[in-house]
């Protein structure tokens, strides 16, 4: 029964032919996969398409998994990689036209809203504003807990340039995050 | 741990990260708390890890969730996994050779773009043969597909009288199966421009792009991706149902386009596929296009209303 099975296990049995463990593995770790590439994407289609083509490529390269890390982490790395090398091929490529009520950010909440909901809507707005190097490179350090040399390899740049990104790219995060129209976050969570 | 004065604020911010998931000793963290209680800016970086770190994730709604199960159950059709115990995964330009996908050894490479050009230009034919002149993006209001849906609104410019752009919500063409029955080829004095291309309107460009930094190896990847762009634009529309039943139609099939168009004031899905050669003959391509003018929720295919075949390379596509 794949729900009771490891990663490692349904891993297994993904290269030794069985779909419906790939599929489990997707369904445990989809949700996070998908955060990640919303936080650094912006937008939802956008997200959707890095999450999938992120399980493709594990379920490509499912045999180089060293499981030195947990697979969970294996596969965030991935997640990194693919969304980033979503981002950059979007640079030359307009995509199909999305549902505009899709692709943007959810609007700002209003009075009442839950107050979860509300900080997660208020972090997607203020990191969509940011602006695109400074998003990714917080993303990939701060959500991704990528080292400063794989993010300077992954995005082409030196370690210096990474830091200094991270630097103002969270600084301007708390800048929008505190900005009057939306309530900024609560200093516990 | 010490904290160099000069060195402080860039350490201090390296470890912030660190310090919200409490992976610090007590030692560092008095340190970085020391130099927080002086340095605004790093005050607000911590407040922008917090926030990053404890926000709760943003999950996807069911429709997301069953495109993206979809998306990815479709990408796998193509990913064989066979165990190779004998060769380094990190061989043979970093695909594990144990994963290999059956479309790797089939298209050419330097093919796609000649695929999106003839398939732009049969297309583009098929639809003249079919006595549709006008054919514009679903939706669009810019670039070609702006300028053909003029001409179509005004039944002038070569449309067809009364035709007209659809909306959004508009309902579909005629169900009556008009299937061409003789391979069209367009030969010679067809150039693959951007006039050309914008009868496919503002997707078109797409395309074009897409064909030149995409290869066959990305099949998988993007089989999902522009299923689930089209379903965008079609609101639900029979997308992955025909993209199904034209693979089930001709196994080995690989999808190579999609796009929205509009045939005789209707809207049309269109799709192109890839059918690679099995002996040393040039690969081929299809394209067919179906009426999907009803938005909701599509569980079934309709008849196609055409299809257009060739040899790629046909029609001087390049």
């Amino acid at each position: 029964m794949p729900g009771e099975t490891t990663d490692e296990e349904l891993l297994d049995g993904w290269l030794q032919g069985r779909e419906d463990c790939f599929s489990e593995l997707v369904r445990r770790h989809e949700d996070r996969i998908f955060a990640l590439a919303l936080r650094m994407t912006g937008n939802r289609p956008d997200a959707l398409d890095a999450t999938q083509d992120t399980f493709l490529t594990a379920a490509r390269r499912a045999s180089s998994w060293r499981r030195e890390a947990s697979f969970g982490t294996w596969l965030y790395r991935i997640g990194i990689n693919a969304t980033h090398d979503l981002l950059r091929r979007k640079k030359g490529w307009e995509t199909l036209e999305a549902d505009p009520a899709e692709a943007a950010p959810a609007a700002p909440p209003e009075q009442g809203f839950d107050e979860s909901i509300a900080l997660q809507v208020d972090l997607a707005h203020a990191l969509a504003s940011l602006p695109p190097a400074y998003r990714e490179a917080v993303v990939m350090h701060d959500l991704g807990d990528l080292p400063y040399d794989a993010i300077a390899r992954l995005t082409g740049v030196g370690i210096g340039t990474v830091k200094s990104r991270i630097s103002r790219g969270r600084r301007r995060l708390a800048e929008l995050l505190e900005q009057p129209s939306t309530p900024g976050p609560s200093k516990d969570r | 741990m010490t904290l160099h004065p000069e060195m402080a604020h860039e350490r201090c911010s390296e470890l912030l990260g660190p310090l919200v998931r409490g992976r610090l000793t007590p030692a560092d963290t008095a340190a970085v708390e020391g130099h927080l209680s002086g340095c605004a800016d790093c005050v607000r970086e911590l407040e922008a890890v917090s926030s990053l770190l404890g926000a709760p994730v943003e999950a996807m709604d069911d429709l997301e969730r069953t495109r993206l199960r979809a998306g990815i159950a479709g990408g796998l059709r193509h990913v064989v996994p066979v165990a190779d115990p004998y060769v380094h995964p990190d061989q043979d330009d970093g695909a594990p050779p144990n994963l290999r996908r059956a479309s790797r050894r089939r298209v050419q490479p330097g093919a796609w773009l000649g695929v999106a050009a003839a398939t732009l230009i049969l297309f583009a034919g098929a639809l003249t043969y079919l006595g549709a002149g006008g054919f514009v993006a679903g939706g669009s209001d810019q670039g070609g597909a702006g300028r053909s849906a003029q001409s179509t609104e005004g039944g002038a410019g070569g449309g067809i009288p009364g035709a007209r752009a659809p909306d959004a919500g508009e309902a579909g063409v005629s169900d009556r199966p008009q299937m061409t029955q003789k391979p069209l080829i367009v030969r010679g004095g067809t150039k693959f421009t951007e006039e050309a291309l914008s009868v496919l309107g503002r997707q078109a460009p797409s395309f074009r792009a897409f064909a030149g930094v995409h290869g066959p190896d990305d099949v998988p990847l993007l089989q999902g991706r522009y299923a689930r762009s089209l379903e965008r634009g079609l609101r639900g529309g029979p997308v992955e149902p025909c993209l199904d039943q034209a693979i089930e139609k001709r196994p080995g099939s690989l999808p190579a386009y999609g796009a929205l168009g509009a045939l005789r004031g209707g809207r049309v899905l269109v799709l192109g596929f890839v059918l690679p050669s099995t002996r040393s003959g040039a690969d081929r391509f299809e394209v067919t296009w179906w009426a999907v003018g009803d938005p909701g929720p599509a569980i079934r295919c309709p008849q196609p209303l055409g299809h257009a075949r060739g040899a790629i390379g046909d029609g001087e596509s390049r």
